[in-house]
């Protein structure tokens, strides 16, 4: 899929030559900005492929405004979107020793094999150095021209954007994310090539800014989302996305035109539910199959991305991406007899949902399969959690679910931090200054996922320290030993561990007295947002749900002589609570904090500091036992 | 897959045919290759690579190397090229083929090994009809998988995707099909490369680095089996070591001249105990290179020492080079016209220790305060670079001979490389000046921050080659051993005094005022990220007298506007400070200062000798006070930074230690104790744990209202034979259980 949005991401690409010197984030703002831009788009109709095209012309100016630096200059490309011409000056010459390179783009070791960049360095070699840099490019079907984005890394001192629209295209366009900045849009219209120009002046657009759990792009960078329609041209009628059925009709007939061998993956399935003996067990065993055997490689060739592999081709490479992943999953089910259809979904990295029709809406495919009348979503790539689990960048999202010439339009379904636990309940008791007992632990949701994942995906011969160490917090004192945990393979239900404990100097002892620290992991201590320098609403990963119960005994001859306070914080985001009880023999801790909305906003950041303050003070507090 | 694309970058891969014939086949289109490589290298019954099962116990591994092979065939010859006159030219064929077969255990080794990268062809080809010089290289791969059943399934490499499909640059990417936790792979990369140029001299540094390679014996994965290869034509010289008992090649001469040099390795183990180690000093290596042309010539050009020879021929080779570069280098005019300007004409009626000093910081201020315009980095990033201490000595030698003052020149062994003994090229050592006198004054080149009379902390304890010049012309040489001094724990150290009061709004709240002062080894690390390139550059050009900037840099520039530039980048430098001395108390205290402020650096130690580094700061920070009741718990420990205590694996070690330096690290903690309180469990916090590696000690007292705590870690030495390594431990866990030591505040 052509998506524009990666060219924001790939302006941090390193490429060969010579390398941007290392300045700090708000320097760079300042050395290298953007004086002058022109983004001219034309939709025009292509008579020799007969088809229409959009044709862009996009020249952008960067200056260099205290010394020396080199910027990577990139632009993505794909069989859909192809790049006619590259120019570049510096200073009103042109470098010869700079070749532009056409690759592939990569991200994190896995590569796309649709999606390119053509990419060179820039060396702005003194302060003033102008340098001019113009793309010429072809998309060749309108559905994928999706965004145009208004917004850099650098400073936009100014940048034009036109659009020319003939009057025979029928394309709205929404502006998104304007609100705040200084961005003028007007439309005349040309009478001598009967077409509306729509012309977007932007002043002084503040660069953009990649925070870690921040929303996508989408959320929070002005651009425009480009829902072509239909056109009418030459006696050509071509319908694109004027309704949501429209986009239906089209990704449907690109996934009905994928021919499975049906044998090979029938044989499969009865292979794999061998000895299942019910509908939901052999739908998780396909399910889990999947998931477990499958790799992940995202190899997105054909139709930029939309056209999965052929599923007996996932099950022979054993690898796949979403597409060929989910592909292979209905194939199965459905080689069984289930109704199992495929899903497009936008996950909650794009802001927008099907109301608007566009490719730019989903980013993401995973199978349904209808069970006496229920759906289940099935996403294998998120390995290791459970049959109707469902992820947070999928939860509650709206979902296109194919259902023949006629699509679905559903929700995954939402979830509430309970599909989520980080359960701990300890048993203590004092010996010495020696904190000793059993320990059970219980995960449950993403919480779950993420240990899997750790515990397989790290090396076997030192996944066993791994988990030691993150249960033990590297605390070598924190002793633990028989450590038992449920079976690790198997996601279909919580994962449980067990262990006895000697915690050396786990208490303090003054005089006779005893302080006791009774919270050993302190979750969310001091995670503070930066209000001065964060610009964009923090996203956690999950809604957390951690609950911790310790329960104490009190030594023979010794009393409570200090409880800490309890302390609650409830709001319609988060809830953090600590309880203390006690009996004549006991001391219990229980600690909860849910988080009910994993995002919180920059407007919340101020609360949520008061409130982070308030958790650590309550958990810098002890537990005092004096003798009687 | 990092695996596969450091091997591929490692090891190249070259022509079959090298010493077939010149002719090359009659279809030489790249299928055909392939398939022919592929027929022969699937054709090959090697015993090794037969290998379908392994011992149970190999199950707890990741993954296991079951057998990989190395074998590279390399032929030079002169060619004559005909332009308008005769000339000669090297060409070289080279084939290199690197095969593998691996057993996949995990999700872990099968993303390790899923994916194979490779440069597929690239023609860097120069020049037309007559003068074309041939540079061509080309890469076949194949794989097949063999399933736990014994099935074996040949991968079709069809199935590649080419990243980059230009007519002269391809390259290539193939995710294995079908492969699955439980399956063996075996796959091989080889590489034929041709190469025309006018001798060793002509080749970049990439084609010079790929001529050597180095086997540490030790892996990521535990290797069963490991054969490599090498075969060289009459005319190469060739170079290599067998350095800690890693065995030797077995070197066969054909009739033909051709050599041989074969090593058949089995049961290569897994890295262990990383901490404080040097693989170059504690794992069996093999190293290997290769030259063509004139001997003397290349040893010069391409800093290849000597033929290997176990006797002490070969350790005297070594030296040849340094001393013939002592004698042909020339002397930088730069520190000559400093010393002039600042001494006048009288030179040498000036103290012997001052003119030394004075050369040696010109010599420094020569390296790192002229610029050459292109980098203009000059963040924290700049003070990590070092100087070239072969070039910068050779230089300092020529100026003390001036001033007549006699010297010793010391090739060291840097432990982060092989000892003396495997000395290989010269980039294997350092070199360092020792002036004999009342007290040995040493001077080295190594970063910015590194002094007149101090030794580099690894160069401390190693082995040098002595070369006393016998006279100035560099002809004839006194050459011996000696050994560097190890600078005792004292002269490397960290004082921090921390003054700690509670904030009063909040008393769980502790405010700390902080004074750091380091000395030796242990201010570069501190140095480096908090002094910036502006202050080394005032502070040298003003003690030396030094040109203004716009004259510092290179010939033909505008020097008026790039020196701006540079005024600009140092401004700008400037603002990484902040974070710079934040990151240095996150890493200190492992969690984020507050009310961050008055961080200053109070002296730069950049001038003197056994300068001081000075920085401080004051800053607010939670989680060390805890409230009980009516009363506090002071978390004293902590403010030591925290440690790890070794876990039951680390306990056990097999290679000795090697320490950063011998160092000292004091802390002095002056805790105010807030009105109206008492502090209980200050005398539980003395402590002394001693022996011959090193001492932890604390020792508490309460004067009126301020409890001063003292504590001193020392390790004694900076390496120790793992022997030692108990003992070691009772410091460390002193060091990590004081850490978690607490007194109570406690309400009067």
């Amino acid at each position: 899929m052509i998506n524009k949005l990666l060219f924001i991401a790939l302006t941090a690409v390193s490429i060969s030559g010579k390398a941007s010197a290392h300045t700090p984030r708000a320097a760079k703002e300042k050395n290298v900005s953007i004086p002058e831009s022109k983004l001219n788009y034309e939709f025009v109709f292509n008579p020799l492929s007969n088809r229409v095209e959009v044709k862009e012309n996009l020249s952008t100016t960067y200056t260099c405004n205290t010394y020396r630096e080199t910027i990577p200059i990139a632009q993505p490309y794909s069989d859909l979107e192809v790049i006619d011409d590259v120019s570049f000056k510096i200073d009103g010459k042109t470098p010869r020793d700079i070749k532009p390179e056409f690759t592939y783009y990569k991200d994190k070791d896995i590569f796309y094999s649709d999606e390119r960049i053509c990419a060179f360095p820039l060396p702005l070699d003194k302060q003033g150095s102008k340098g001019v840099v113009t793309f010429k490019a072809t998309v060749l079907d309108p559905r994928f021209f999706t965004s145009i984005f208004l917004s850099e890394p650098y400073l936009v001192e100014n940048r034009e954007v036109t659009i020319k629209v003939p009057r025979w295209m029928h394309v709205d366009l929404k502006d998104m994310n304007f609100a705040g900045n200084s961005i003028q849009r007007s439309v005349d219209y040309d009478e001598k090539a009967d077409a509306d120009i729509y012309t977007y002046s932007i002043d002084n657009l503040k660069p953009e800014e990649h925070e870690k759990n921040a929303p996508g792009p989408t959320y929070l960078f002005p651009h425009i989302l480009v829902l072509a329609k239909s056109a009418e041209v030459k006696g050509n009628t071509f319908t694109y996305f004027n309704t949501l059925q429209d986009q239906y009709n089209w990704c449907h007939k690109l996934v009905s035109s994928v021919v499975n061998n049906e044998d090979v993956l029938k044989t499969k399935a009865l292979e794999i539910t061998k000895g299942n003996t019910n509908d939901i067990d052999k739908i998780k065993s396909i399910f889990y199959w999947v998931q477990n055997n499958i790799h992940y490689i995202a190899f997105e060739d054909g139709i930029a991305g939309f056209k999965p592999e052929k599923a007996d081709e996932v099950l022979r490479k054993n690898y796949g991406d979403c597409k060929g992943m989910a592909h292979l999953t209905k194939a199965l089910l459905k080689s069984l007899g289930y109704d199992a259809r495929l899903c497009w979904i936008g996950t909650d990295h794009i802001a927008y949902d099907y109301t608007t029709p566009s490719l730019a809406v989903d980013n993401h495919m995973i199978c349904a399969v209808v069970y006496q009348g229920k759906t289940y979503f099935l996403d294998a790539t998120e390995s290791y959690l459970g049959f109707n689990e469902y992820a947070e960048r999928i939860e509650g999202r709206q979902v296109l679910v194919e259902n023949g010439d006629q699509y679905l339009l559903s929700h995954i379904p939402a979830t509430t931090a309970t599909q989520n636990l980080d359960y701990e309940k300890r048993v203590l008791t004092i010996t010495g200054t020696n904190l000793q007992g059993h320990v059970e632990h219980l995960w449950k949701g993403e919480d779950k996922e993420s240990i899997l994942s750790s515990l397989n995906d790290g090396k076997k011969d030192e996944s066993a320290d791994a988990f030691n160490k993150y249960l033990n917090n590297s605390n070598t004192d924190y002793a633990i030993s028989n450590l038992t945990t449920s079976n690790q393979t198997d996601y279909d239900h919580d994962l449980t561990a067990k262990y006895d404990l000697n915690y050396k100097n786990g208490v303090s002892k003054f005089g006779k007295d005893y302080y006791v620290d009774i919270d050993f992991r302190k979750e969310l201590n001091d995670y503070t947002m930066n209000t001065t320098e964060r610009q964009y609403d923090y996203w956690f990963y999950y809604k957390y749900n951690v609950v911790c119960e310790t329960q104490l005994a009190i030594p023979a001859g010794y009393q409570v002589n200090t409880l800490p306070p309890d302390f609650s914080i409830k709001n319609n985001n988060y809830e953090f609570t600590i309880q203390y009880t006690k009996t004549a023999d006991n001391v219990t801790y229980k600690k909860s904090l849910i988080l009910k909305n994993s995002r919180i906003s920059k407007a919340q950041f101020v609360q949520w500091n008061a409130d982070i303050a308030k958790l650590n003070a309550a958990y810098n507090q002890q537990l005092v036992l004096t003798a009687k | 897959m990092k695996t596969l694309t450091l091997v591929i970058a490692a090891f190249l891969c070259f022509n079959i045919n090298a010493f077939a014939q010149d002719a090359p086949p009659a279809d030489t289109t790249y299928a055909h290759k392939a398939d022919e490589i592929q027929k022969k290298i699937w054709g090959e019954k090697v015993p090794e690579f037969e290998v379908k099962t392994l011992p149970a116990s190999m199950d707890k591994e990741s993954a296991v190397i079951i057998a990989r092979s190395l074998n590279v065939e390399l032929s030079s010859n002169n060619k004559l090229k005909m332009v308008i006159f005769s000339s000669s030219t090297t060409r070289t064929n080279k084939v290199s083929t690197f095969r593998e077969r691996v057993k996949i255990n995990d999700k872990s080794s099968l993303d390790a090994f899923s994916t194979l990268e490779y440069q597929k062809s690239l023609d860097r080809t120069k020049g037309g009809f007559l003068t074309k010089y041939v540079n061509k290289k080309d890469t076949y791969i194949g794989a097949k998988i063999i399933k736990p059943s014994g099935q074996e399934i040949m991968i079709n490499t069809g199935e590649e995707v080419l990243t980059k499909n230009e007519s002269r640059d391809k390259q290539g990417q193939l995710a294995i099909p079908g492969l699955q936790v439980g399956d063996i792979l075996d796959y091989y990369i080889c590489k034929i490369e041709l190469v025309e140029n006018n001798g060793d001299e002509d080749l970049t540094k990439q084609q010079k680095d790929e001529n050597e390679y180095a086997f540490i014996l030790a892996d990521e994965y535990p290797v069963l089996s490991y054969n490599i290869n090498f075969k060289f034509n009459s005319k190469i010289n060739v170079y290599y070591i067998n350095a800690n008992k890693a065995p030797d090649f077995k070197i066969t001469t054909e009739a033909n001249g051709d050599k041989t040099y074969n090593v058949q390795l089995k049961d290569i183990p897994k890295y262990v105990d990383k901490l404080w180690s040097e693989p170059f000093r504690q794992y069996p290596y093999i190293r290997i290179s290769s030259s063509y042309g004139d001997k003397f010539l290349n040893l010069l050009a391409a800093g290849q020492l000597f033929t290997y020879d176990k006797n002490a021929a070969k350790i005297i080779n070594a030296v040849k080079s340094y001393e013939a570069q002592l004698a042909y280098q020339g002397t930088d005019p730069v520190p000559e016209k400093l010393l002039k300007r600042q001494f006048g004409k009288e030179v040498k009626e000036n103290p012997r220790d001052t003119l030394m000093k004075f050369l040696y910081d010109a010599l420094k201020y020569r390296a790192f305060c002229y610029y050459d315009g292109q980098n203009l980095d000059v963040t924290s990033k700049r003070g990590r670079g070092t100087a070239r201490s072969l070039y910068c000595i050779a230089q300092l030698s020529h100026m003390l001979y001036n001033l007549n003052i006699e010297h010793e020149i010391l090739l060291v062994a840097p432990r982060n490389s092989g000892s003396l003994d495997n000395f290989f090229s010269k980039g294997d050592v350092e070199a360092m000046i020792r002036v004999k006198g009342d007290k040995d004054v040493y001077m080295a080149f190594d970063d910015v921050f590194t002094q007149y009379n101090e030794i580099p902390a690894n160069y401390q304890g190693e082995e040098a080659f002595l070369l006393l010049p016998q006279n100035h012309a560099y002809t004839a040489f006194t050459e011996s051993r000696t050994k560097i001094a190890v600078v005792e724990a004292s002269k490397n150290y960290v004082k921090t005094i921390m003054n700690v009061s509670l904030v009063p709004t909040n008393m769980q709240k502790v405010k700390i005022q902080r004074t750091v002062t380091e000395g030796g080894f242990m201010r570069h690390g501190d140095q480096q990220n908090l002094v910036l390139m502006q202050n080394i550059d005032e502070t040298y050009t003003d003690m030396l007298g030094g040109d203004d900037l716009t004259k510092r840099l290179p010939k033909g520039v505008n020097a008026e506007k790039l020196s701006t530039e540079y005024q600009d980048a140092f401004e700008k430098a400037k603002e990484d400070l902040p974070d710079n001395f934040k990151a240095e108390i996150v890493d200190e205290f492992d969690q984020e200062p507050q009310e961050f402020k008055d961080f200053k650096v109070n002296s730069n130690g950049l001038t003197g000798i056994d300068p001081v580094f000075s920085y401080s700061g004051t800053f607010v920070m939670n989680n060390y006070v805890k409230k009980a009741g009516n009363n506090y718990v002071f978390e004293a420990g902590k403010f030591i930074s925290t440690f790890n205590k070794a876990d039951e694996k680390e306990r056990t070690r097999k290679i000795d230690i090697y320490m950063p330096a011998a160092r000292t690290l004091t802390y002095v903690i002056n805790f105010t104790i807030p009105a109206g309180y008492r502090v209980k469990g200050a005398e539980d916090l003395s402590h002394n744990q001693n022996n011959e590696t090193g001492t932890f000690s604390v020792g508490a007292t309460v004067k009126g209202n301020i409890l001063s705590i003292q504590v001193n870690r020392i390790y004694t030495h900076n390496f120790e034979k793992v022997e030692n390594w108990p003992k070691l431990l009772e410091i460390m866990d002193s060091f990590s259980d004081f850490t978690n030591q607490k007194v109570l505040l406690e309400k009067i």
